[in-house]
């Protein structure tokens, strides 16, 4: 860039990297446009003056140095130079001060800038370039720079008040070309707005690299706003210095008229720039951009415009705050209503990932992102264009594992940090990830694409030094400055703070939704362990109040039948067969009790899951049934080797004991019962993370069913047949589902009438335990 | 209450039976008599009249003219007021009780009931058969251990 003091060194050139450490603030000299006095304080001996004091003065700098001010200052300004001291005038950037020489016979009253810095008082008196206001400033410079300060106070968007201040500070000074250069975060600096005379080559677009503005040179912008080289070509003006200096340069960071570097003016000369000046854009004490301002002919600004150029440049960088927070606060209003949306709907009952991914598209758009991942445990959902289901989980995890994984993530060049993002870099080079949860197993991750950017950079930024063209053996600023395109890849838009700030709300909405969330459980679990004590004792009234009348109905029964029957044998009177229906009907009632309450029991009486081999479990809950098989004359047979299930051993034996009854209840009149047990892998389940199951089925030959009623066969009392053809209470494969259910497997029935039936289940497999 | 049943001598043994239920008091009766079985049977409605009974107050204060000193008590578990469970923790824990042979008579066959009973101190479980034959079966050999087969420990004075 064109405004440095010191072009700097590329990497690796040592003898330029001394650029970065030369004593700019020090130079020993000043530029010949005026004149330089230095005072000590407070004896006011004059401890440095330029070499040209003569030329205003009237008596010779070497005259004077050393010397008390009162030989070089009339009465006059010495007490107004106290008066100015005292209020604290001459701190900070400093003020004027009127000034006749004591030795200037004609008595002329100049404008010396004054300020204080490093314990002396410094005045300069600027003697050139004191040519009347430039054409675009009519009247008076303090109407110009309110009607100025209203232009820019008109423009909202930051590019149009880019523009506006360019073209005002090319008004106040009369400048050929004033561009607009800002700072990158690298500290490289892009043209973003200029105003120029059409004979000048423009930069607008134009990248240049940080070295162009070393980090000292930055420095001095930050605290001294504005810098002037009137001529390029000026020939440089030493500082005479008193003998009480001792040789100690005074600093001259503050002065208007410090002589630059050398490096920096053959900068600007291979530019074709002949009067340069500077206004630092502050933010908030930041070095924001630079207002340069370049002519290809000797140009003069004088102190008083510069000062007005100062504070447009002040008034450009309170804009472009109120125009930033305008439009954050027009992004946080549409954040707000959306998280207002996802919030009412997550409080009416939706699950609030559910709510999240029906707003994704505005989420999209708030963001400015082009994919959307709201990643959890069980599941990856992808909105947008966004890397695969794979590769975001990769991804996810990736972010999980860095050391401030708890933090949001963002970066415009996600290859950089992660390699395996340059696969999907066209996608994904940006990327916002936001946790939802700790440890961050749940997050949402907002993507921007690659843009496949072109910088323009002023000149190869690589090259930013050349040989000296005499063949010296030194090194010279760069001579060209025609736009070097360079390809940018793997980035993506950058992301703003006020996109950050509104991940960060959602953030804490969805997180305040999941603290409700888990409070609403922790309710529902309190709920549901009453319900269970309700049932726990429901159960107890069932299993004995209830049993106790029905009990005594079928004792009085049998006494009555005693009476009127003569005995147990079948009586054969009407009041007999009512006494039987009396005791067969308590029978039933106490066979569904007897069901329901084990039913009810279930799972309360559990033992943990084991690796059990199936064959042994079959075995046993053959012999519980031995009497029935035999006396139905059933062949079981178990066609699978020995795999190992992980399973409550006594619960999955009462469902095979179930499943072998049922099969030799239901069996065909005219054959046989023949039951086959078998087992196979079971399909793996999505997700594959999912536990390995066996698949068990029990095959018969026996009546088999409708297959419409293949799912209603599994509720609690749902039955076929008749209970007076094949007792029971139909509760058998309610138990047998529930037990299933409770090992995280699924049960199942097909049939055909006439045709058999077979009934299977998953249980999950034991490690190991596949055939 | 005492129920003499017809044509027994008052020097019978008495079988102290604790029970809520009416219809049971008048299946046990029937019970009782179709068994045979040589005993008086006195009965108490729930724990707590059985514990006035052994300890001879409230309405039982006039002492063993009114609730003369039982052979073997039978407990039905699931009483009003004072359970059966919680009766039997009173007998064994009282000096002048806990010798005292008591037989539990519930309708509950549930493990968890038969333990804990077990564990409290009765000196066997019953379960109240549904069908009257079965019912009169059981209690002929209760009878028959009881009062006829174990050696009782001595009556108190």
């Amino acid at each position: 860039m064109t405004s440095a003091d010191s072009p700097a060194a590329g990497d690796a050139r040592p003898d330029l990297d001394a650029c970065d450490n030369e004593p700019i603030r020090i130079p020993g000299a000043i530029q010949p446009h005026g004149v330089l006095i230095a005072l000590s304080q407070p004896d006011f001996l004059v401890v440095a003056a330029s070499a040209n004091l003569g030329d205003v003065a009237v008596v010779a700098a070497a005259a004077v140095t050393g010397q008390p001010a009162a030989v070089l200052l009339d009465t006059e300004t010495l007490e107004h130079l106290g008066t100015l001291l005292r209020r604290g005038d001459a701190d900070g950037s400093g003020t004027l001060l009127p000034l006749r020489f004591l030795a200037d016979a004609a008595g002329r009253l100049h404008r010396a800038w004054m300020h204080r810095h490093d314990g002396l008082v410094i005045l300069e008196i600027e003697i050139a370039g004191e040519a009347g206001p430039p054409a675009g400033i009519a009247g008076g410079l303090f109407l110009a720079l309110s009607s100025a300060i209203e232009r820019l106070q008109a423009a909202t968007d930051p590019d149009a008040l880019w523009a506006q201040a360019v073209r005002e500070i090319r008004r106040f000074t009369g400048f050929d070309r004033v561009k607009l250069y800002r700072f990158q975060p690298d500290w490289s600096g892009e043209v973003v707005a200029e105003d120029r005379a059409e004979h000048m080559p423009g930069f607008l677009g134009l990248n240049f690299p940080a070295s162009d503005i070393p980090a000292q040179a930055r420095a001095l912008y930050a605290v001294n706003p504005t810098r002037i080289i009137p001529d390029v070509g000026y020939a440089a003006v030493p500082l005479l210095l008193g003998p009480e200096r001792a040789g100690r340069p005074v600093d001259l960071s503050f002065a208007q008229l410090r002589s630059v570097s050398p490096v920096h003016l053959e900068y600007l000369r291979n530019m074709g720039v002949a009067a340069s000046m500077s206004v630092s854009v502050l933010r908030g004490g930041e070095l924001w951009g630079l207002i340069a301002c370049h002519h290809d002919r000797p140009l003069h600004v004088t102190a008083e415009r510069r000062q007005a150029c100062r504070l447009l440049a002040q008034v450009l960088a309170w804009q472009l705050a109120v125009a930033e927070e305008a439009a954050v606060a027009r992004h946080s209003a549409e954040v707000r209503a959306l998280q207002a949306r996802v919030l009412e709907e997550t409080a009416r009952g939706h699950d609030h990932r559910q709510a999240i991914l029906r707003h994704a598209n505005e989420l999209l758009a708030l963001m400015q992102a082009s994919g959307f991942a709201l990643v959890t445990p069980d599941a990856v959902t992808l909105i947008g264009a966004t890397p695969d289901e794979a590769a975001t989980r990769d991804l996810a995890l990736w972010l999980a594992g860095r050391e401030d994984a708890a933090a949001s993530f963002e970066t415009d060049r996600l290859g950089v940090f992660y390699p395996p993002a340059q696969a999907f870099a066209a996608l994904a080079s940006g990327v916002l990830a936001v946790p939802l949860s700790r440890p961050p197993r749940q997050m949402m991750i907002w993507f921007r694409p690659e843009v496949a950017q072109t910088v323009t950079w002023g000149g190869d930024p690589r090259k930013p030094v050349e040989p000296a063209p005499d063949g010296a053996d030194r090194l010279t600023p760069r001579r060209s400055f025609a736009a070097w395109k360079e390809t940018v890849a793997g980035r993506s838009r950058p992301w703003q703070p006020h996109e950050l700030v509104a991940a960060g709300e959602l953030r804490d909405l969805v997180l305040d939704v999941l603290v409700r969330r888990a409070e609403e459980l922790e309710q529902i679990n309190i709920q549901l362990a009453r319900s269970n004590e309700e049932l726990e004792a429901f159960t107890y009234v069932v299993s004995h109040d209830i049993r106790e009348p029905l009990r005594q109905i079928e004792t009085f029964a049998s006494m009555l039948e005693r009476v009127v029957g003569g005995g147990t044998a079948a009586p054969g009177g009407r009041i007999g067969r009512w006494v039987e229906g009396i005791e067969a009907s308590s029978r039933r009632l106490r066979t569904l009790i007897d069901d329901l309450t084990e039913f009810s029991r279930l799972g309360r009486h559990a033992q943990p899951m084991a690796p059990v081999a199936l064959g042994e479990v079959l075995v046993e809950a053959e012999s519980d049934l031995a009497q029935a098989i035999a006396e139905a004359g059933a062949a079981v047979v178990l066609a699978a080797d020995q795999p190992v299930l992980l399973c409550d051993r006594g619960q999955i034996r009462q469902v095979l004991q179930n499943l072998l009854s049922n099969a030799i209840k239901y069996r065909h009149p005219g054959r046989a019962p023949r039951i086959v047990v078998a087992l196979a892998p079971e399909p793996a389940e999505v997700p594959p993370r999912r536990r390995p199951m066996l698949r068990v089925s029990v095959t018969d030959n026996g009546i088999g069913f409708d297959p419409r009623y293949a799912a209603r066969i599994f509720e609690p009392f749902q039955r076929l047949h008749g209970a007076d053809r094949y007792p029971g209470s139909g509760i058998g494969l309610a138990i047998c589902r529930k037990i299933v259910d409770r090992h995280g497997g699924v049960i199942g029935a097909e049939g055909r009438p006439g045709e058999g039936a077979t009934f299977w289940f998953t249980l999950p497999a034991a490690p190991g335990g596949l055939p | 209450m005492m129920l003499a049943l017809p044509g027994q001598e008052p020097a019978l043994p008495v079988v102290l039976l604790a029970e809520d239920s009416a219809h049971d008091r008048l299946i046990l009766e029937e019970v009782f008599q179709e068994a045979g079985i040589a005993a008086q049977l006195r009965f108490v409605e729930d724990g707590e009249e059985l514990l006035d009974y052994l300890k001879q107050r409230g309405a039982y204060a006039a002492g063993a003219s009114v609730a003369p000193w039982p052979a073997v008590v039978l407990l039905d578990i699931n009483m009003p007021k004072v359970n059966g469970h919680e009766a039997v923790r009173a007998i064994r824990a009282d000096p002048l009780l806990r010798d005292l042979p008591v037989v539990a008579l519930s309708t509950s066959d549930s493990p968890k009931q038969i333990a804990l009973a077990y564990s409290l101190g009765v000196n066997s479980f019953l379960t109240k058969p549904a069908r009257f034959a079965s019912f009169v079966e059981l209690m002929r050999m209760f009878g028959n251990y009881w009062l006829q087969g174990v050696r009782l420990p001595p009556q108190r004075s």
